[in-house]
């Protein structure tokens, strides 16, 4: 179709759904004629109208509730919280009821709703404005979360999280919205959730990572492959909960080494559940410990030393190079 | 009171064992864990320490006297009740007593269970190395996994890798009956162009000695091996159930009969298979097989996969002289030969008979092609010379012209294996994700398990297929 960002790609995502299905409702702060702090829902309000796109008053907690309320009754609401920051309010609404209504109901009434936010750092900016925490979704039975790492996969896992049954976290790692462009097909794609893909082959050692930490990781790759010639797998998890373990064991059965890259948090961060998932089912196939590439156990450093807490190719190719050698 | 203190257990296969050293008198006051003895057992020096606090009431032994485990070597006069504690418990603490002096103890004192295991398990190295079999040995999961495949106690190898750790190539090295330190002392290169088994050094008859024990040492027949006595077996009377004939076993057939219930019953057989993608080189093959019966005038001079494979072989059993021996059974003794004469064995009329080609490892590849096709000639004419069947050290047996997935071939007694060769034919491959044509060779290499154990069959096995997938490591062993 086109070479287009991560940003339009999402815009795309949420238009295509929008047109194919009037259930799907676009609400959150400033999404309407404002079109969005990242211009995400750019178009959408011209478009669709105000029953389609809903600006909400300034409350996270009253947005997921009443997403919930419109889901459980048939719509498919896409809310928007304008940064992951803010959405802790809205996350009782998630734990204590969109999360458990499938259970609660035995499976009568599911809860087909999809949180966008912008997560991650990178982009300079205030307190509130740059974390990282998806492991708190992950860890939370019943939510599936979802991190797009590039356009044309944040267009398909868009829209496969709109037409899944159940709620769905989509992180949007800002610091990639604009960062490339990537050929997006014409026609409307969806991606399995809960499916990681190996973006890179190799036979030496396994990367995986997920969002923006992706891209520093693709570098470190080439840099090993340029400077040390080894052969480095990298695996983008796409879907962080339920995890994809069996394309994880199946490469580090072969490699034998395997680093973690994310920003978020070291401590109870996806790296240490996928350690874990490796350490469970391929055990006996490794070489070395399996490193961590991750954020530091601190809030995230405002934008001057912000750098610092972010995974960088160096940081990547430091711990694949002690792994390779251990 | 009086306690006795017995010799204790010192470890596998020790029954006794002779007092060079009594460090206490009698009516002395020891303490416990004080050394009162030092005794040599046929692998090593041993202190033993005392296991009571108290008098020496009477020494029952002298320097020189050799003692058998469990007899009696010194009485204690104990003061206070309750210090006697159960005398079996007593000889198995003393046991650890004896593994705690000797970590602190120079390293010449080894303990007699670690130097026995070190003896037996042909670890030159680990017979210095203390022996810590309560702890983990440091190793990455996946040399724990070779370990445990190829059946190799990690505390026995010699670790090499960083940190002390035990490596996978220290588990191959083991498990191959090789070690780093030899092929050091040997000059074998380790990184060089060969095949991946180039860390495996080429064991030389001394290391056949240090792996099996010297000639000399325990020369004692091994008669249970000897189960030639038997009782006449019964047979129905096979008339009663319809027309039977019966014919003179003789001549080949008696040759051959023989052969083969002395190789069932002498030698403990066991079979590996494998196979070889002979693809590049049965085209090779193609290539040249002109150019050979124009050198040779003969157009059934051929360079064939029994050629190859033949000098495959010499490669292997340089590498793995235990598969070019013999067990002697009369004097328990090992007889690694140091000659590579390949037995080759042909079907004819009246049986299989095996005529032999000598020095193989000296021959060319044309030469071998040149004696293949003589000696199989004659062979099947029944015209081969007697010297030309015997001093086999090995056989070859090519049932591919027939036909055959695969086979379990029986050892020429009293050799040491023999490799069966089945049908090379194409079958569908995976190659890269990709499935493609390749041309297998099915290889089936039964052996004497006496003298060598299932890994080292599979590492000699997989030293000629990595031969024959490439040839041109022929070239590059050269």
């Amino acid at each position: 179709m086109a070479q287009m960002n991560m940003a339009k790609a999402i815009n795309l995502a949420l238009f295509e759904a929008m047109e194919r299905d009037d259930k799907v409702i676009v609400m959150g702060e400033d999404v309407g004629p404002d079109e969005g702090v990242f211009r995400i829902t750019e178009g959408l309000f011209h478009k669709f109208g105000d029953k389609r796109v809903l600006d909400t008053p300034l409350a996270e907690s009253g947005i997921m509730g009443t997403a919930i309320g419109m889901a459980i009754y048939g719509l498919r609401p896409v809310c928007e919280m304008q940064f992951s920051g803010f959405d802790y309010y809205a996350f009782h609404q998630l734990e204590c009821h969109a999360s458990r209504f499938r259970n609660r109901t035995r499976g009568r009434v599911t809860v087909p709703v999809v949180m966008r936010a912008p997560y991650g750092g990178g982009i300079r900016a205030l307190e509130h404005h740059s974390e990282s925490r998806e492991a708190i979704y992950a860890h939370t039975p019943g939510l599936k979360v979802v991190i797009p790492s590039g356009p044309r996969n944040a267009r398909a896992l868009l829209h496969s999280a709109i037409q899944d049954p159940d709620p769905v976290i989509y992180y949007e790692p800002k610091a990639i919205y604009r960062l490339f462009k990537e050929e997006v097909p014409e026609a409307m794609e969806t991606l399995p959730i809960g499916a990681a893909q190996v973006v890179r082959k190799g036979k030496d050692i396994t990367l995986i990572s997920y969002g923006a930490s992706l891209r520093a990781t693709l570098e470190a790759a080439e840099m090993l492959e340029e400077e040390d010639g080894v052969h480095a797998e990298v695996i983008d998890l796409l879907t962080i909960a339920p995890m994809d373990a069996t394309l994880i064991i199946e490469s580090v059965k072969k490699t034998g080494r395997a680093v973690v890259v994310h920003e978020g948090p070291r401590t109870c961060g996806l790296g240490a559940e996928v350690v874990a998932r490796i350490n469970e089912a391929a055990l006996l196939y490794l070489e070395a410990p399996i490193k961590r590439v991750t954020g530091f156990d601190v809030p995230i450093p405002y934008f001057s030393k912000e750098r610092f807490f972010l995974p960088d190719p160096e940081r990547v190719l430091a711990a694949s190079r002690e792994t390779l050698s251990f | 009171m009086t306690v006795e203190f017995k010799l204790p257990d010192l470890g596998e296969g020790i029954h006794e064992a002779e007092i060079i050293g009594v460090k206490v008198k009698e009516g002395e006051m020891v303490k416990e864990d004080q050394i009162i003895f030092e005794v040599e057992t046929d692998k090593a020096v041993v202190e033993i320490p005392s296991p009571y606090a108290g008098a020496v009431a009477k020494i029952h032994v002298t320097t020189g006297q050799t003692v058998t485990v469990g007899s009696v070597m010194i009485a204690y006069d104990i003061a206070a009740k309750g210090a006697v504690k159960n005398a079996a418990a007593e000889n198995e603490k003393a046991v650890g007593s004896v593994e705690t002096t000797d970590k602190a103890a120079e390293a010449e004192i080894a303990v007699a269970k670690e130097a026995v295991t070190a003896g037996r398990t042909n670890n030159g190295a680990a017979a210095n190395k203390t022996v810590d079999t309560d702890r983990p040995v440091p190793a990455t999961p996946a040399t724990r996994r070779l370990a445990r495949e190829l059946g190799v106690d990690l505390h026995q190898v010699n670790a090499t890798g960083p940190a002390g750790r035990v490596s996978k190539e220290d588990v191959m090295a083991f498990a191959a009956g090789s070690l780093e330190s030899r092929i050091q002392t040997n000059g074998a290169s380790k990184g060089s162009s060969a095949p991946a088994f180039s860390t495996i050094s080429p064991a030389s008859s001394a290391s056949m000695q240090e792996k099996y024990g010297t000639a000399g040492g325990a020369t004692a027949p091994l008669s249970a091996l000897n189960n030639n006595a038997g009782k006449p077996v019964e047979y129905p009377d096979f008339a009663k159930f319809g027309k039977v004939e019966r014919l003179p076993l003789k001549s080949i057939r008696r040759k051959i009969a023989v052969n083969m219930t002395q190789a069932w019953t002498h030698i403990p057989h066991v079979t590996h298979f494998d196979e070889a993608n002979v693809s590049d080189l049965t085209a090779l093959v193609g290539k040249y097989e002109k150019e050979f019966a124009i050198r040779s005038g003969d157009n059934k001079v051929k360079p064939t996969l029994t050629v190859f494979t033949i000098k495959a072989l010499a490669s292997a059993l340089k590498l793995f002289p235990q598969f070019n021996s013999s067990l002697d059974e009369n004097t328990g003794e090992i007889v690694v030969k140091h000659y590579y004469n390949i037995g080759v064995a042909v079907a004819t009329e009246r049986g299989l008979i095996v005529p032999v080609i000598r020095d193989v490892d000296q021959k060319s590849f044309y030469e071998i092609a040149v004696e293949l096709s003589d000696i199989a000639a004659k062979t099947r004419a029944g015209r081969v010379e007697l010297d030309r069947l015997q001093g086999g050290t090995f056989t070859l047996t090519n049932i591919g012209a027939i036909g055959g997935t695969s086979m379990s071939p029986m050892v020429n007694f009293p050799e040491a294996a023999i490799l069966g060769m089945a049908r090379a034919s194409q079958k569908p491959i995976v190659k890269d994700g990709q499935i493609v044509i390749g041309t297998i060779l099915p290889l089936a290499m039964s052996f004497d398990h006496r003298l060598a154990d299932g890994a080292e069959a599979a590492y000699f096995v997989q030293h000629v297929v990595k031969l024959l997938e490439d040839p041109f490591k022929f070239v590059l062993e050269a």
